[in-house]
């Protein structure tokens, strides 16, 4: 079926193209193609196929030489790369598309550098930069709250009461705009984790109390929540409450990305070891 | 007007399967980014894939090693001094490779990218070459599975170093 969508006359016009642009030939062969709306047309059904083919690819690169100025055009392009581990070519990509229209793309920028390089440097200052230029309002970064991120580069930076900071900003401008309940799960675990790197493990069990009442089945808030128990010697407690999080564990899993690892993501030898 | 929504309907079932990119694509590899040839100076003869045409990408199937990022970091922190020590330049090394249908691995390809995001692959080259036999040396893999089926798949790893120490390894 999808077979017969692509044999149409378009595509063989465009398959002609990219096949003409892709030959090697010598030098003093080399025609010149006009990049016209019709080709860029054609190419851009495997947009839709998916963002991994060649033909996606080609059709980006073709769009950019039309149209140099396209922000767009240049993040799309760069999202293969990076989902394939080519992140030089990538983020040279990204890093035009940043250029052209730095409101609309440093947050994207933020978001891989954060949670698919670990650049938490990199990742807070292109935040600071994005929040810097938009202070009228907080864009989202990458569909995230962006105090939050930022929380979360500073936390992973060890900058704790930064974090803290901004971890109970997203909490309230959420609470306030919209009820407690549409915070994300881990806005509260990631504060709850600050505190605990702290030391202040009471203040820091409330709140992961706070998450338990707006999500009980979320199992790492247990799983963190035990570890304050242990650091106050609160080894009854500490044993319940890891005890509950294998029941939610073994029932809900826990939360996972299939592009990342999440930050503070917990795992079966983790429960094994903490009993 | 029912008619109408009918198709509308099937336009945007159509869409959403496409633009669906956690799920196996069905693309023909060799028009995929990413692609690994096979390469007989580099890669194993006896190393097969279940379809050469269709190799997913690990988000797509879900591939793992024992429990997952910990199992891996267990491994690679028993070997970490002798990688240490062959740390020139502070950066990411990149690993992509191929996990077939059963989980054995084979296709090595390495990169190294400085802190800055450029490519360098020339620098690192004894600490490249070590990780791909520390890799080589792991164990099968669970392979990648979506409803049911295995799947062979790409998967890539970043070591990443700072101060000329092994700091994480991520993918």
């Amino acid at each position: 079926m999808i077979k017969k969508y692509f044999i149409t006359w378009g595509n063989l016009f465009a398959f002609s193209i990219a096949f003409m642009i892709s030959c090697n030939l010598p030098a003093q062969n080399k025609q010149t193609i006009e990049i016209t709306d019709k080709l860029l047309d054609s190419l851009s059904v495997y947009v839709q196929l998916s963002q991994l083919t060649m033909q996606s690819d080609l059709y980006y690169k073709l769009f950019v030489e039309k149209y140099p100025n396209t922000d767009e055009a240049y993040m799309s392009r760069s999202v293969a790369y990076n989902k394939t581990g080519e992140h030089a070519t990538g983020f040279a990509i990204l890093n035009k598309a940043v250029q052209l229209a730095p409101i609309l793309n440093l947050g994207y920028r933020a978001f891989v550098k954060l949670y698919m390089m670990h650049d938490y440097e990199g990742a807070l200052q292109d935040c600071l930069r994005l929040d810097s230029l938009t202070s009228y309002a907080k864009p989202g970064v990458w569909g995230e709250d962006m105090d939050m991120v930022i929380g979360l580069c500073y936390l992973q930076l060890n900058d704790f009461q930064k974090a803290r900071l901004r971890f109970t900003n997203t909490i309230n401008k959420v609470t306030q705009e919209a009820g407690k309940e549409w915070n994300s799960p881990r806005v509260f675990l990631y504060l709850g984790i600050a505190l605990m790197k702290q030391k202040e493990y009471s203040r820091a069990i409330q709140v992961l109390d706070e998450l338990i009442q707006l999500n009980p089945n979320y199992s790492e808030v247990y799983y963190y929540k035990a570890q304050c128990y242990s650091a106050l010697k609160d080894l009854k407690n500490a044993k319940a409450t890891l005890e509950k999080c294998i029941q939610v564990f073994e029932k809900y899993g826990s939360e996972r990305n299939p592009y990342f690892e999440l930050p503070y993501q917990i795992y079966p030898s983790m429960l094994s070891e903490g009993q | 007007m029912l008619r109408y929504s009918f198709l509308l309907l099937i336009v945007m079932v159509r869409l959403m399967t496409f633009s669906q990119n956690t799920v196996p694509q069905h693309l023909n590899v060799k028009e995929k980014m990413g692609w690994i040839p096979f390469d007989k100076s580099l890669d194993n003869l006896n190393f097969k894939v279940c379809d050469e045409l269709n190799i997913e990408e690990y988000y797509q199937v879900n591939p793992s090693y024992e429990e997952g990022m910990p199992s891996i970091r267990k491994y690679i922190t028993a070997h970490k001094q002798s990688l240490e020590t062959l740390c020139e330049k502070d950066g990411y090394v990149i690993v992509r490779f191929v996990i077939n249908c059963q989980g054995q691995t084979d296709r090595y390809r390495t990169k190294f990218m400085s802190l800055n995001y450029t490519d360098e692959n020339t620098v690192n080259a004894e600490l490249q070459k070590k990780i791909i036999q520390l890799m080589r040396n792991m164990g099968n893999w669970t392979p990648g599975k979506y409803e049911g089926k295995t799947y062979d798949c790409y998967q890539h790893l970043k070591f990443l170093f700072k101060n000329s120490q092994l700091v994480d390894i991520l993918f």
